[in-house]
């Protein structure tokens, strides 16, 4: 029997909010004129579900930093959160040796979703900062899973 | 000549001045978020008010340079009723644990390189940024 596939007309972006955010920058006179860009970054995204709710959250964190010339840094850390609605949530998530495994589309099409987002709010909220230039980069399929 | 005198006077500061300055511009730039997001204190002179305080102490404390004290930060945090500061741990216990009801399946790191040096003709911003994963883990059902 071919694998019932996912519907992603059965998801539904419920909300989106700002969870926590820091940006930190020492304060020193010769500091050069803002480049507008990270030199590098980190990413993490923590998924979670609630079946009896039929609801999927997403965690998602970006933290960035520039050194500069004096060894000090600017940094800054970004925290959203993303609330999914999936109708019939339990088809679509499995237990195996004691690890929850959800279906790789649906898996797939909520980190899409929520890095897509994520990379809009990232752009949005730090504009007018050391890292305003940021853009996250298109994500390959199935690269973020 | 002025250049020699600023960078005589900063060889002079101490790493504990330092650092104690740069805490305190921290807590000065969260105070200003929270006043910023807050739904009725939204200002120095509401806060100065919330806390029967004179505006001037407020501007004070938020100059980055006073030495604000444990005592008065937690008063603005009763205030303002959320936190100023939290330890590492605190910062951990709350926003990295699930919310209840929640089992977490995935959590999934990535490390993202800035070449800087690779300029987009035409977008003087655009640079070439890209990513890996790191470590990736499923917590299973312990959690």
């Amino acid at each position: 029997m071919a694998k019932k596939k996912f519907d992603i007309g059965k998801l539904d972006y419920l909300y989106i909010r700002d969870i926590a955010f820091t940006y930190s920058m020492p304060d020193e006179p010769d500091i050069p004129e803002k480049e507008g860009n990270p030199t590098g970054y980190s990413m993490e995204i923590v998924k979670m579900f609630n079946m009896e709710q039929e609801v999927i959250r997403l965690v998602f964190t970006i933290e960035m930093e520039t050194k500069l010339e004096s060894a000090k840094e600017i940094r800054a850390v970004y925290t959203t959160e993303h609330l999914f609605q999936v109708k019939g949530l339990s088809e679509w998530v499995t237990k195996a040796e004691e690890k929850f495994v959800v279906d790789p589309e649906l898996n797939e099409a909520l980190t899409i979703q929520a890095y897509s987002t994520a990379r809009g709010m990232i752009h949005q909220k730090f504009n007018g900062t050391w890292f305003s230039d940021f853009v996250l980069p298109v994500a390959k399929s199935g690269a973020l899973d | 000549m002025a250049s020699e005198i600023f960078e005589r006077l900063l060889k002079e500061v101490t790493p504990e001045e330092s650092q104690f300055v740069e805490k305190n511009v921290a807590i000065s730039r969260q105070v200003r978020h929270i006043l910023a997001v807050h739904p009725t204190i939204n200002s120095q002179k509401a806060l100065a008010e919330a806390l029967g305080k004179e505006p001037s102490e407020i501007s004070k404390w938020l100059s980055g340079l006073h030495n604000i004290g444990l005592e008065n930060i937690t008063k603005m945090e009763v205030a303002l009723g959320r936190d100023i500061i939290l330890t590492d741990e605190q910062a951990r216990e709350r926003y990295e644990k699930p919310a209840a009801g929640y089992q977490v399946f995935q959590v999934s790191r990535y490390k993202g390189k800035v070449d800087n040096s690779v300029h987009y003709p035409g977008w003087s911003g655009k640079r070439n940024i890209t990513y890996t994963p790191i470590d990736e883990k499923n917590p299973g059902s312990s959690h």
